[in-house]
């Protein structure tokens, strides 16, 4: 890719928008403008209505006022409250406004009350009236002192002090502060304006970029001239990546100033409800890949739609989406792993944790880090149909179901996997591993071990391949590896071991595991580590052959392949490495799983076959496994990881670790000496 | 300069089975020659052309533009061609400076060098007087200029022209065929689609007609009247029309 074509590109966009008044209006116009004015304007008008209601004297009637001379006289003293009219029509009086409440008192109230009994006092309001909910707080409040006036009596008459009845005071105190309570305030809009407003600024630009081409024929000559389309599709992409997250953000700022400004005035400057720069910082940050994820949706429907009307109605649903926050905010969920993997929810999620003060740092990572899977998932897409031919055809039918006939599809040569694909199956995959394993988390450890990994991780790929008609052989680099290949991938796997374990000592004195965590994996694998020693060691190998031969068909099959046709090989190692990694959902082993990863698929790429990768990936699995259940205590291979140095101090740890030394550059030149087994296919000129 | 070697070019039928757009086309343009490609409408003329641009990937046989293969170099084919319809617009919000030099910036033209060619083309297309004025405030003549000179910018040996004076006022029409026969002068390769016969007839050295996606007959406008016996360009397209498809214009053609 020659960035110099891209900034062209970005050039020309940019300043096509800047000429776009209406690019301009949603960009600038609204946050600056329009948003602040109306939103104070609005809780301007509620706050004085309140407030008027709040200051109302309610008119009520009291219908046989005898009956309780003393709550009559409490009425009278609170002229502020209420003003007590006489009036023989009350019940009219009440359904025609004049009277706010009408106060039935039945026979003998106050003497009967006196006495022990407990009389029913009705009150009657109108509720389809405004601030009827203010009048009954009112009366409420002065019959529960008329209450507490007949209990004094009561007692009194009884000889009884007052404090009988009042064994201990009480203060209230709300121990948020005045940040944590904006915060949440803050967080319950924040996600869907950040949202809704980064798709209206996608939006122009978008369609600028994408619809107005088709449209005009402009895209044609875009595409005779030497600019690649992926160069093309680039600056376009970042020019509306940069409206949408300049528009959200600057909604993000004009939005917190408006409603600190609202909520710090409703308390009367009581409290301080600012929110820290650096929450909203992350919350902003929380939302990018989602805003990302939206524009490059905005993107694609512009690319299917003919014209600005189709584009428009087309838009409309996708804009809908946005409202699916605010749906899941309302029930105020817990962030479980599963709602931390689903697009869109996860940023909700997330920002109304970091805004109310109870955010974490791997649950923030793992929402970022999928959102960012769907938001390049979303973006391969768009490059998908932008690098299709059809799009100069005017008379293509891009949400005709035509094409989907069985016969349509069947013909198509076999071919290999995409990037959007590899991305779409790591998403069904993740999701997938979130939803359906939880399902199953009653099954015994080794039927659900091999549930998850067969149908969850290697099934997908599997459909995909079959569904897709990928050549099989390709995808999954199932070419034979030579007997020296194999015995690298082996001594690798064992080579590796003590460089983890010693790094994840020394991470651990830095970035220490949660407790419960560790007790919740030593739950899992404690059945599998339990047990006479030959049922032990035939579980380990068995759950460290299915992990090996299923996560390698998924990640090094078709997700690495896909990569690898359309970048440089350690860039396609580099991100299938990450995905693999991330898929862990575990921080603390993100680091030492991407570098075996990053091992892994050098192996396949290097070799052309999964074999040693399946290989090393097993035997490092099964190893970890029976480490933890037979290696000496303390060691720098055992599985308590000792922040201390092993029983036999410096000169064991440094043994170990030259061990492991030796045994990885053998796997290496094993694997990776001599001549390269497979030739990738070279970049299509096209793409 | 244009070599095209038996290209094909199919679509899929939605109700299955495929359509042929173009079918084993071939036709030879040279370097200062002006080829023009007649046929009716939905002959396969715009889909030859856009195979020629890379626009659309030929399904079979291939072609070279100044000696670079559409398929195996599509970049210096991209690098040696200028491309223009009828139909493909300006942007609107951009002006004729604007554009020249946007486009001549994607073929690799850089700053000093870049503004003299931009400066030359608008010259040489008439365009200077109004080049900072808005591409969507000019009138259709205008546009079409500019839009002329964008396929001219980065000077190359190959245009090809889909119906470049379609819609335009006798004036305007007979300014493009002009800056069309300097071009050819200048020893530029075009290839030109018309329907406009006289147009034709004046403009090309050779000439090919294509009628339901193959190239029925090419040559000189004097060979193409010898071999159907026509007295002219006008009559010699009709009887080559008639003769590959004695169903295209049943009734209309009879009476010419």
């Amino acid at each position: 890719m020659r960035f110099d074509i891209v900034r062209e590109v970005f050039l020309k966009e940019l300043r096509e928008t800047m000429r776009d008044r209406r690019s301009l209006v949603m960009m600038f116009g609204i946050p600056l403008l329009l948003y602040p004015l109306l939103t104070m304007a609005m809780a301007g008008a509620a706050t004085s209505t309140a407030k008027k209601l709040q200051e109302q004297v309610a008119r009520v009637a009291v219908l046989h006022p005898s009956e309780a001379p003393g709550l009559v006289e409490l009425l009278r003293s609170k002229p502020k409250e209420v003003l007590l009219l006489e009036r023989t029509d009350a019940e009219s009086a009440l359904a025609k406004g004049e009277l706010e409440a009408v106060i039935v008192l039945p026979e003998g109230l106050e003497e009967r009350a006196l006495a022990g009994a407990s009389p029913k006092v009705r009150i009657r309001t109108d509720g389809s009236r405004t601030g009827s909910a203010i009048t009954e707080g009112k009366i409420g409040k002065l019959l529960t002192a008329y209450d507490r006036w007949l209990v004094e009596q009561r007692l009194k008459a009884r000889g009884v002090p007052i404090s009988v009845v009042e064994p201990i005071g009480r203060i209230e105190e709300d121990v948020a502060s005045g940040e944590k309570r904006f915060g949440s305030r803050l967080a319950l809009l924040l996600p869907m304006m950040l949202l809704i407003t980064g798709m209206l600024g996608a939006f122009f630009p978008a369609i600028n970029v994408t619809t107005a081409e088709r449209e005009l024929s402009t895209l044609e000559t875009l595409l005779v001239t030497p600019a690649t389309k992926l160069e093309l599709l680039m600056g376009k992409t970042i020019l509306v990546l940069l409206s949408a997250l300049l528009t959200a953000g600057l909604n993000m700022l004009s939005m917190s100033l408006v409603m600190w400004r609202i909520t710090s005035q409703a308390s009367g400057g009581a409290m301080d409800f600012s929110v820290s720069p650096v929450s909203l910082l992350l919350a902003y940050l929380a939302a990018v890949p989602t805003i990302v994820f939206f524009a490059a949706l905005v993107m694609l429907v512009g690319l299917f739609a003919r014209n600005y009307r189709e584009a428009n109605s087309f838009a409309t649903p996708v804009m809908l989406l946005s409202l699916i926050p605010v749906l899941i905010s309302m029930g105020d969920p817990k962030a479980t792993p599963a709602l931390l993997v689903t697009p869109c929810v996860n940023t909700t999620l997330v920002i109304r944790d970091v805004l109310s003060g109870r955010g974490n740092v791997s649950d923030f990572a793992i929402a970022f880090g999928s959102s960012m899977v769907y938001a390049a998932l979303m973006l391969s897409l768009a490059g998908r149909v932008f690098s299709s031919e059809s799009l100069v055809n005017p008379s293509w039918e891009p949400l005709s179901l035509k094409g989907l006939r069985k016969g349509a599809r069947e013909k198509g040569a076999r071919r290999l996997p995409e990037v959007d694909e590899a991305l779409g199956l790591f998403a069904l995959s993740l999701v997938l591993l979130f939803y359906v394993a939880p399902v199953w988390m009653k099954l015994p450890f080794l039927v659900l071990m091999v549930n998850v990994q067969l149908f969850l991780i290697a099934g997908p790929a599997l459909a995909a391949a079959a569904l897709f008609r990928y050549q099989w052989r390709e995808t999954f680099s199932l070419a034979a590896a030579a007997p020296g290949r194999m015995i690298g991938g082996a001594l690798l796997a064992l080579g590796i071991i003590p460089f983890v374990y010693g790094y994840v000592a020394v991470q651990d004195r830095f970035f220490p595991r949660d407790p419960e965590a560790m007790k919740n994996v030593e739950r899992i694998f404690r059945p599998v580590l339990e047990g006479p020693d030959w049922k032990v060691a035939l579980t380990v190998i068995l759950v460290g052959l299915v992990a090996g031969v299923t996560e390698e068909i998924l990640y090094r099959g078709p997700i690495q392949s896909a990569f690898a046709r359309k970048m440089p090989a350690w860039a396609a190692i580099g991100i299938t490495s990450l995905l693999f990694a991330g898929a862990h959902m575990d921080l603390h082993g993100f680091l030492p799983r991407a570098a075996i990863g990053f091992v892994l698929g050098s192996i396949v790429i290097r070799t052309g076959s999964l074999f040693p990768a399946i290989l090393m990936h097993s035997l490092y699995d099964t190893t970890v496994l029976a480490l933890s259940r037979w290696a000496p205590k303390g060691s720098v291979i055992s599985p308590e990881l000792a922040s201390t140095l092993p029983p036999g101090g410096v000169p064991t740890l440094v043994a170990q670790l030259l061990l492991g030394a030796a045994l990885f550059a053998a796997g290496w030149w094993l694997c990776f000496g001599g001549k390269r087994s497979r030739k990738l296919e070279p970049l299509s000129a096209t793409s | 300069m244009i070599e095209v070697d038996h290209l094909s070019k199919t679509y899929d039928d939605p109700d299955g089975g495929q359509i042929y757009a173009v079918r084993d086309a071939t036709l030879h343009c040279a370097a200062g020659q002006v080829y023009g490609l007649l046929g009716p409408n939905g002959a396969g003329k715009t889909t030859t052309l856009r195979c020629l641009a890379t626009i659309l990937t030929p399904t079979e046989g291939t072609a070279r533009i100044a000696g670079h293969d559409l398929l195996k170099e599509p970049d210096a084919v991209r690098r040696s061609l200028g491309f223009h319809t009828a139909s493909t617009g300006l942007y609107g919000r951009l002006t004729p400076r604007e554009t020249l030099r946007f486009f001549a910036s994607l073929y690799g033209w850089k700053a000093a060098r870049l503004e003299k060619r931009v400066e030359e083309v608008l010259a040489m297309f008439h365009v200077t007087e109004y080049a900072d004025r808005a591409n969507d405030r000019l009138s259709t003549g205008m546009k079409q200029r500019v839009s002329l000179a964008r396929a001219a910018v980065h000077d190359p040996p190959v245009l090809i022209l889909d119906e470049p004076t379609s819609g335009l006022d006798p004036l305007v029409g007979q300014m493009v065929e002009q800056s069309v026969q300097e071009l050819a002068k200048a020893g530029k390769c075009i290839l030109f689609s018309t329907h406009d016969l006289q147009q034709a007839e004046d403009l090309c050295q050779r000439i090919g007609v294509i009628v339901r996606g193959r190239v029925v007959a090419e040559g000189t406008v004097e060979e193409l009247c010898a071999r159907t016996g026509g007295r002219n360009l006008r009559a010699a397209f009709f009887a080559l029309v008639k003769e590959a498809d004695p169903d295209y214009g049943v009734g209309v053609m009879d009476a010419v």
